[in-house]
């Protein structure tokens, strides 16, 4: 599979840390954003091949941005990585156009990347 | 007595006050003059025995002519010619003469006396006591002056017609009436015994005692009689050193027992001697000189309720079957007296005690209509206590008979359920509340389904929950009433519940928050420590393995502040902290946060400033407050962009103390503000994390604000910063 671009939007630091070497070492290009304002700019730039969007973030939320690439009718596929896994937020983001809604307490890095390829893939 | 005597007698009845015959008296016998024919003289001695009456002649000296037989016996003496013989002196001295009345007559006033001197000489009533033997006759004495041929007065003739009988049945007659009349008019029996005994000597007898029961039904002497105040003090002091036994086998004790009469006609003095064994007794029974007694008890309605005795002494009466009829006569009229008397009595104790209690009834009944009244008022008042608790219970409550009436709807039952108006409602069965509430309720079958079970089974039933259509929950406990044991209706009470099961959803949506948030950076450090085993394994230990160490310990310091938090947010819920105050110089305070923040906010390169009059203070908890500012502080470096500025101030405003942590930031978005505003003040421990750990350090900051008395605002605009202002009072007592 030839590199893709994964946008990475998540503000704790440490985790955006990880998720950037996960994809890095499964051979992908790897930007970071790390509150909704910044990631709705590199989107713009780039319209990455996969975004893994955190909720809450400081300025703008993760459901602006959703709102956002609906809007503006981005088609790349959306992993919403959240603090909890609340059925409400889950069908909320959904309905945003979000195409998988992964836990971030849970998260196994396996899970993650098969989720990210299977988005890869479908896109 | 004869006939022709009882006739004679008849002739004396004026002085016997008997009831005169209107007949003319008698011409006195035709005495021949003495003759010394010896035919004559006997014929005429013939006469004189045949007269039943004593006649004597006497001559004008007083010296006695002729007596005849019965003349010689009432004079006591035992032959005519005894009497003739003995010399006037003796014949006066053998007797005393009274008159009718019992007083002393003079021998001069006797009819013989008067006749020899010529006088006129009515007949009248003598009483001759007998000296000897005390005995007492009574006579209708007359006397006929003889003459001679020259008319001179020579002799009298007495005669002497026995009227003892007579006059001792005229007696008791007089005594039996009055007796009557005694007993019939008074109730006092007491008092009329003794008086009946008073009047029975010495009519009757020379003593007479009487017994009766007395109040305690024992029998007892209630009176003594004797005509001599001294023989009355004998006789008491006799029956005091003798007491009367009521048992004895003969006399007033067998009397009392057989209910019948004893007659003792003549008492020898072997016969005593005999019946009292005690030589001291007899020696005082003796000089009594009992001659004959009787006793007959006082029976009514079968009782013997006493006896009377009568003893002769003295007077030598010897009782007989007569005197025992009377005694009978006046036992029986006695009887009666004291029987009615008892009675009336018995009536009037009973009356009195009637009254008595019909007096304590009253009283009692009063006092319990009072008793009552007083309870009933207490019944009332308590009743109102009950229905203004029940009527400002914080729940709704209704109350239901046993059969299904509503007995009382509170008020905030009416504002629960609208329609639940009381007035509409009491008296109606509780179907018809349970159909309008069925129409507020979310789910009115299962509502109808739940409550007519409850009610069918009358089981206790707590905490069910019904849904409004408002969006109210409510809690309902269904609680079966048993007065003494019997079910006498239920009680249900509603309870507004919404807020508690929020706060509960919002307490499990906290701890569901807390959970992820201390999961989050987990994933982080096992992915971490994963790639460092991979790396370890391949021997790499390079800058990007220090990196990841380092990273992972502060994941674990952030983790370590958020368990921190949670477990002083936990204290103060569980009102385990308690301020601790103190005074605390705030340009220290400030000074020393700046100190700990150096480092985070050049790292950003951002300015930080404070601004603090080098003397203010206030009192309070430091350390909480510390906390307060250092949350506040950390969230200013984290949502300001590199370059801004971050300041602390500390001002004095009035009797408070101003806290401001400001800084250059992105600032809140304006839909968020609301948000987090409500946050901190929605509700008691109400919180939602949406930002990374902001939620939770934001509520830890409000419930520590509110331990330390104090309150907390901000401004924020988007990109131009936000304002936190924390107010506390300056000193330990302040608001």
């Amino acid at each position: 599979m030839e590199a893709k671009n994964i946008l990475i939007a998540e503000d704790e630091h440490f985790l955006q840390e990880m998720l950037r070497m996960l994809a890095e070492e499964n051979g992908q290009h790897v930007r970071t954003a790390s509150n909704g304002e910044e990631a709705i700019k590199q989107l713009d730039e780039l319209l990455p091949d996969v975004l893994l969007l955190d909720l809450l973030m400081p300025v703008v939320d993760g459901y602006t941005v959703l709102r956002y690439i609906r809007e503006k009718q981005y088609q790349f596929p959306v992993i919403v990585l959240s603090n909890l896994s609340d059925a409400a937020q889950q069908a909320e983001c959904m309905a945003l156009g979000a195409k998988a809604f992964l836990v971030k307490s849970n998260l196994d890095e396996e899970d993650l990347w098969r989720n990210i390829e299977a988005q890869l893939k479908a896109a | 007595m004869t006939n022709e005597s009882r006739q004679a007698i008849g002739t004396v009845s004026p002085l016997l006050r008997i009831p005169r015959r209107n007949t003319p008296l008698r011409p006195a016998p035709q005495i021949p003059a003495l003759s010394a024919r010896a035919e004559d003289h006997e014929f005429l001695q013939a006469i004189l025995r045949g007269i039943r009456d004593g006649i004597t002649i006497q001559e004008t000296t007083g010296k006695l002519l002729y007596a005849n037989a019965v003349a010689a016996e009432m004079l006591g003496y035992p032959t005519i010619e005894a009497l003739l013989a003995a010399p006037v002196r003796d014949v006066v001295s053998k007797f005393e003469i009274m008159d009718e009345n019992g007083n002393p007559l003079p021998l001069s006033e006797l009819p013989g006396r008067k006749a020899l001197q010529g006088k006129d000489s009515p007949e009248i009533l003598v009483c001759f006591r007998i000296v000897a033997t005390n005995e007492m006759h009574w006579s209708v004495v007359r006397a006929i002056p003889i003459r001679d041929d020259a008319g001179m007065i020579t002799a009298a003739i007495n005669i002497f017609h026995d009227v003892t009988e007579e006059h001792r049945q005229h007696a008791i007659d007089q005594f039996l009436a009055a007796a009557s009349n005694v007993l019939s008019s008074s109730l006092d029996y007491e008092k009329t015994l003794k008086t009946i005994a008073d009047l029975a000597v010495p009519t009757i007898a020379d003593w007479c005692r009487i017994d009766a029961l007395n109040e305690e039904g024992e029998y007892e002497m209630f009176a003594v009689a004797h005509k001599n105040p001294e023989m009355l003090v004998f006789a008491k002091q006799v029956s005091e050193k003798y007491p009367t036994d009521y048992d004895s086998a003969s006399g007033l004790g067998n009397v009392l027992r057989t209910k019948k009469s004893e007659l003792y006609s003549h008492i020898p003095d072997d016969l005593l001697a005999a019946s009292i064994s005690d030589p001291e007794r007899l020696a005082l029974t003796r000089k009594i000189g009992m001659q004959s007694a009787m006793i007959v008890p006082m029976v009514a309605r079968g009782a013997a309720l006493g006896a009377i005795t009568f003893i002769s002494a003295e007077s030598g009466i010897h009782f007989g079957q007569q005197d025992l009829e009377v005694a009978e006569d006046l036992a029986q009229r006695a009887a009666l007296a004291i029987d009615n008397a008892k009675q009336y009595r018995e009536v009037r104790r009973l009356n009195r005690e009637l009254e008595k209690r019909v007096a304590e009834r009253t009283v009692a009944l009063e006092q319990e209509v009072e008793t009552r009244k007083y309870a009933q008022e207490e019944e009332r008042a308590h009743l109102q206590r009950l229905k203004d608790i029940v009527n400002h219970l914080p729940l709704g409550a209704i109350a239901v008979d046993e059969r299904h009436r509503i007995l009382h709807i509170n008020r905030l039952m009416g504002s629960l359920f609208p329609q639940c108006n009381p007035e509409k409602f009491v008296g109606e069965t509780i179907e018809s509340v349970f159909d309008v509430m069925k129409g507020n309720t979310l789910y009115p079958a299962e509502y109808y389904r739940q409550i007519t079970g409850m009610v069918e089974r009358r089981h206790i039933s707590l905490g069910s929950e019904i849904y409004l259509k408002s969006g109210t929950i409510l809690s309902r406990d269904y609680v079966p009433l048993h007065v003494n044991g019997r079910y006498r209706g239920f009680l249900l009470l509603y309870r507004d519940i919404t807020r508690e099961k929020k706060i509960d959803a919002s307490k499990s949506e906290f701890m569901s928050l807390a959970s992820h948030q201390l999961r989050t950076p987990l994933t982080a450090i096992r992915w971490a420590l994963g790639k460092m085993e991979t790396s370890l394994a391949k021997g790499q230990t390079g800058e990007r393995e220090r990196r990841l160490l380092a990273e992972s310990r502060r994941a674990a310091v952030r983790m370590a502040d958020t368990i921190d938090t949670m477990l002083t947010i936990s204290r103060i819920e569980a009102g385990k902290l308690e301020p601790n105050i103190q005074r605390i110089r705030l340009q220290n305070l400030l000074e020393e946060l700046q100190q700990q923040f150096q480092r985070a906010y050049e790292e950003k390169r951002q300015s930080f400033t404070i601004h603090c009059a080098a003397d203010l203070w206030c009192e309070n908890d430091e350390q909480m407050l510390k906390e307060v500012l250092r949350n506040l502080t950390h969230n200013a470096i984290k949502y300001t962009p590199e370059g801004g500025t971050v300041s602390l101030a500390a001002d004095a405003r009035g009797d408070d103390i101003v806290l401001t942590v400001q800084d250059t930031g992105y600032g809140i978005p304006s839909y968020q503000q609301e948000k987090l505003f409500s946050k901190f003040f929605r509700g008691d421990n109400v919180v939602s994390l949406d930002t990374n750990g902001t939620g939770l350090g934001l509520y830890m900051t409000s419930l520590l604000i509110r331990l330390l008395r104090g309150s907390i605002s901000f401004i924020s605009k988007e990109q131009q910063g936000t304002t936190f202002t924390v107010s506390l009072p300056r000193t330990a007592h302040g608001s």
